[in-house]
């Protein structure tokens, strides 16, 4: 009698990962605190009006490329991480969209996704969401940063990613042993040419003085979950998330700002929230923590399978789109002010 | 159980004392480690007589542990000294292991990171899950590494880890002071250990006193040859006493009372039954009070809330 | 590193996505989980969720595993190599923490050296989309690498996966989700193996190699196998090193002070009762795996008999615990 081998699996779980519907192109057409929209529209009608020719330039590049049905998306992100005012002196999501659609039909386009930035540290599914529809988004993406090795790193040292902080280079010796104090010597960009740009990005903060030091993230950071998002790369064991929320007909919007969903629908046709390539037209004070939100896509390890998904879906294409490997290669940024106008205030 | 040893002043006899009260519990069956947190001038591989680790290690010491992030060597005093007090050790029935973890040989003290307290309450967690006794050798003074263990043991991971303090001193008017300035004075152990998240009512309650080289009147006759001289000595210690007791430093609070010994003047060593019975160069009672030290270690009643 | 002419022979097919590996290398620690009871299934699993998003892995039986998601550090260093030749690695290693029935916890570092796929480092977003690949710069002979590996001592001067590992073991055992109580006194053992791989016939099996040094509580293993085999050959490794503990810990430690405790008319009983119950039956070797785990295995026990003297442990502690019943010690 001969013996059978019997082979056994013992994988419990098949790695199963939802796809996320994509368009060819989503602009993001500005970016307020939720607090500037209790001064009224002044502020998203300004920004709004000077993105219109960028978004028509945008749109026309997309459709020559890949068609006329090419799938274009627009978006606007509050944000409303940390609110400086009383929950109460907060403006309605009702007042909020009312103010962003008039603004929009003023300038000519519509505003196709409203999304919320505390809705990128924690993904909110619904509106009145609670912990069981839920992701915590950043610390997801905290948790796939791979720090650059410095060249002599050989595993002996923790990363330093875990204080908080994350940097594109080796930085300058700073630990002072009492008896041998180390020269200074410079920080230095990994892969420069000849002289560096050296970044530090502080990831998060922690309140000290709280007993339960909960992490603040930075804006830098909440910015490239957003980011990731438009791209369609972020998942939560395998799920989709933050996915874009419609309102029903007979539904109304809910009273708090803070229950509705991370991102809200507002036009009925509109093309899919995440796109094979992401444009953001911003006023440049937004450039330091986009460069920031960059550094940290380019030191993401990403799921292989949610890559794969991707790029297949994009080769499939009538007009097959072929995506560069780094996710951060599929980013765009116009940072764009008219000189002429004084906005202050 | 962590037991950290601590002194104001340097040479009072804290390692020499603190080496010997750990040999006694591995006596008794005690898996035990002795942690050199004396950066600066680590004696503890002289004390055991370990020749690798006479002043220190040349690598992966407790010192690159925290500065340079190697692991921390073990060295199993069986193996590694030349004590014949501890090479005997495993063969005795029933007898635990004593490991010294070494400090380096050109440590010296260095400002605490952000990272190191967790990696200092790392190293306690794991020497817990292998050692019953961890006696961990402070520097004398408040040092970095006094601040370096209390901002450790404040760490929630280690509630529920026991750990004492034993101060020493010797038994003088000014090291009584100097003593009681550490645990209570402004820049002290209390205050300190408050600002990091201690209970400084608790804290004392983990602090005990020890007195080390005590000139004991019964068995040093030979040096007080005058009845004067004997008098007044005994006026004086009773006079060390009271200030002791006001300074809430009194018998409730004596881990251990260390006499003066000839022999450990001389050599800092770690002494066993056959240094007094066989060649009997120290005293009986030297080891009797390491022995009765090692024993309070573990005396949950003596250890209760005053 | 260049592959030796011997390997040559079987004319490695490369992968677009890079060249085969030529060897593996890791560490594996295995210790008590510092907590009075053992874990509960949701417990072990919330333990093991180091990367939040990323999927626990869970098998119940034969006995439960709970293992963590893939952690990733960057390392660009000297290689430590045996006799002659240089080699700089860069890239990624990858590390894992397992659970084993609420009670062992082990953590495990490994990695995959290949060839470098250019003359210099390349972009870090390159070695990122291949975790737990190194890429060896300059061309030392890979045996000479892998003895280097397994002779490096600590401080490590080159790969150091003994860190990594015991980096998520500390991680771990700080988690504010155990009790941190200890519920025996035993120590941590480690397992460094180094396996080389090259494509081998249909019909060929991996083969082991076990070696313990004169350190304590420190076993290295060789082993060889195809490039697909590395994760078969990771598993066996850690559950080498499972049983490998289990067996020390219940011979060199439990035993020896049960013994004392009787002698010094101290009660043993707990910590007997302790492996009978919560250790003995972690005793599951893995040949239920598939063939080549089985070969692998058997091919371990014909060396170490490692089984046989696990019963004879197991029914030692019997003894003793009988022998306690009988006639209980005085301070019981
Ligand atoms: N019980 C004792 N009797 C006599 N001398 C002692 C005694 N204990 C320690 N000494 C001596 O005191 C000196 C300082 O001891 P040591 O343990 O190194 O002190 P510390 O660690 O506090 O600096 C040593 O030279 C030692 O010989
Ligand atoms: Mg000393």
């Amino acid at each position: 009698m001969t013996a059978v081998d019997v082979s056994y699996n013992e994988m419990t779980e098949s790695a199963r990962v939802a796809a996320v519907p994509l368009g060819h192109l989503s602009v993001e057409t500005g970016r307020l605190y939720l607090e500037d929209f209790a001064d009224g529209d002044r502020k998203i009608t300004h920004q709004l009006e000077q993105v219109a020719p960028w978004l028509e330039a945008a749109t026309k590049r997309t459709r020559k490329r890949f068609g006329r049905n090419a799938r274009i998306s627009t978006c606007f992100l509050v944000d409303d991480y940390s609110p400086s005012g009383a929950v109460d002196d907060q403006p309605k999501p009702s007042e909020v969209v009312d103010i962003v659609t008039t603004a929009a039909d003023q300038a000519g386009f519509k505003i196709d996704y409203l999304a919320r930035e505390a809705g990128c540290a924690v993904a909110y599914e619904r509106p009145y969401s609670g912990p069981r529809d839920q992701s915590a988004l950043a610390d997801i993406v905290a948790g796939l940063i791979v720090e650059e090795a410095a060249v002599g790193a050989n595993g002996s040292r923790p990363p330093t990613a875990q204080t908080g902080w994350l940097s594109n280079g080796e930085r300058s010796p700073a630990v002072s042993v009492a008896m041998d104090a180390p020269q200074w010597e410079p920080p230095e960009e990994f892969g420069k040419y000849r002289h560096s740009v050296f970044v530090d990005i502080e990831l998060w903060s922690l309140d000290h003085y709280q007993q339960s030091a909960k992490r603040q993230y930075s804006c830098s950071l909440l910015s490239a979950v957003w980011q990731l998002l438009r791209l369609g790369l972020l998942r939560d064991a395998g799920d989709a998330v933050a996915k874009p929320y419609r309102f029903g007909a007979g539904e109304g919007f809910p009273d708090l700002w803070q229950q509705l969903p991370s991102i809200t629908q507002l036009t009925p046709d509109a093309a899919p929230f995440a796109a094979y390539q992401a444009l953001s037209v911003l006023p440049p004070h937004f450039r330091a923590a986009e460069h920031a939100a960059e550094i940290i896509v380019d030191h993401l390890r990403f799921d292989k399978t949610v890559l794969k998904q991707t790029a297949d879906r994009a080769r499939d294409e009538t007009n097959a789109v072929t995506l560069p490997d780094n996710p951060a290669g599929r980013l765009s940024h116009l940072f764009f002010n008219d000189v002429h106008v004084a906005l202050n205030d | 159980m962590l037991i950290f040893a601590t002194s104001d002043k340097g040479g009072t006899g804290r390692s020499v004392t603190g080496c010997n009260m750990a040999y006694r519990r591995a006596l008794q069956g005690e898996a035990v480690a002795y942690l050199d947190f004396d950066f600066g001038s680590p004696t503890a591989g002289a004390i055991f007589d370990v020749p690798e680790a006479e002043r220190g290690v040349d690598a992966s010491g407790l010192h690159s542990y925290f500065t340079r992030h190697t692991e921390s060597q073990q060295l199993d005093t069986a193996l590694h000294s030349d004590s014949d007090t501890l090479r005997d050790l495993p063969r005795i029935s029933g007898a635990g292991r004593l490991v010294l973890l070494p400090g380096d040989k050109d440590g010296g003290e260095f400002s605490i990171s952000a990272d190191m307290p967790a990696r200092c309450a790392q190293l306690f967690l794991r020497l817990d899950r292998e050692f019953d006794l961890c006696v961990v050798d402070l520097s004398a003074g408040r040092s970095y590494a006094v601040d370096l263990v209390l901002e450790a043991t404040a760490r929630p991971e280690l509630a529920a880890l026991t750990s004492r303090w034993l101060v020493f001193h010797r038994w003088t008017k000014q090291h009584i002071l100097a003593a009681h300035g550490l645990v209570f004075g402004e820049r002290g152990l209390l205050k300190a250990g408050e600002r990091r998240g201690h209970d400084p009512q608790r804290l004392n309650n983990s602090v005990r006193y020890v007195r080390t080289a005590v000139v004991d009147l019964c068995v040093d006759q030979e040096s007080v040859t005058r009845p004067a001289q004997g008098a007044w000595l005994r006026a004086y210690d009773q006079k060390l006493r009271e200030q002791a007791d006001k300074l809430r430093m009194g018998r409730a609070r004596l881990a251990g009372q260390i006499p003066f010994d000839p022999m450990l003047q001389w050599s800092e060593q770690v002494i066993d039954d056959s240094d007094v019975s066989g060649l009997k160069i120290a005293n009986q009672a030297t080891v009797q009070a390491f022995e009765d030290l090692a024993a309070k270690l573990s005396d949950e009643r003596f250890w209760e809330g005053l | 590193m260049s592959p030796s002419t011997t390997e040559r022979d079987g004319g490695p097919a490369v992968p677009d996505d890079g060249a085969q590996p030529l060897l593996g290398f890791g560490e594996v620690r295995t210790c008590l989980i510092q907590n009075l009871a053992g874990l509960s299934p949701s417990a072990s699993v919330a333990l093991m969720q180091l990367t939040p998003g990323s999927p626990v892995s869970k098998v119940d039986r034969p006995t439960r595993r709970v293992v963590s998601p893939e952690q990733v550090t960057g390392v660009d260093c000297r290689l430590h190599v045996a006799r002659e030749g240089r080699g700089r690695a860069i890239g990624t290693v990858l590390s894992h923490a397992v659970v084993t029935n609420g009670r062992i916890l082990q953590g495990t570092a490994h990695v995959a050296l290949t060839s470098a796929t250019a003359k210099e480092r390349r972009e870090w977003r390159h070695y990122l989309r291949q975790p737990g690949v190194i890429e060896v710069l300059g061309s030392p002979n890979p045996h000479n690498v892998m003895d280097g590996y397994l002779t490096d001592v600590s401080p490590a001067r080159g790969l150091d996966l003994a860190s990594i590992s015991d980096r998520i073991i500390g991680e771990v055992q700080q988690s504010n989700r155990l009790d941190h109580t200890t519920a025996l006194r035993t120590g941590t053992a480690v397992v460094r193996w180094a396996a080389t791989l090259a494509p081998q016939p249909p019909q060929a099996k991996p083969t082991v190699g076990i070696t313990k040094s004169d350190v304590p509580n420190f076993h290295v293993i060789r082993l060889n196998g195809s490039p697909e085999d590395l994760p078969l050959l990771i598993r066996f490794c850690e559950e080498f090193a499972l049983h490998e503990w289990l067996l020390t810990t219940v011979q060199d430690v439990i035993v020896p002070r049960a013994e004392t405790d009787i002698a010094r008319d101290r009660d043993p009983l707990d910590s007997l009762l302790f492996a009978l119950n919560e250790l003995a039956p972690l005793w599951m070797p893995p040949t239920h795996l598939g063939p080549d785990m089985k070969a692998l295995w058997e091919a371990m026990e014909s060396r170490t008999h490692y089984s046989r003297l696990f019963e004879r442990q197991t029914a030692r502690i019997r003894d003793l615990r009988d022998q306690v019943k009988i006639r209980p010690p005085r301070r019981y």
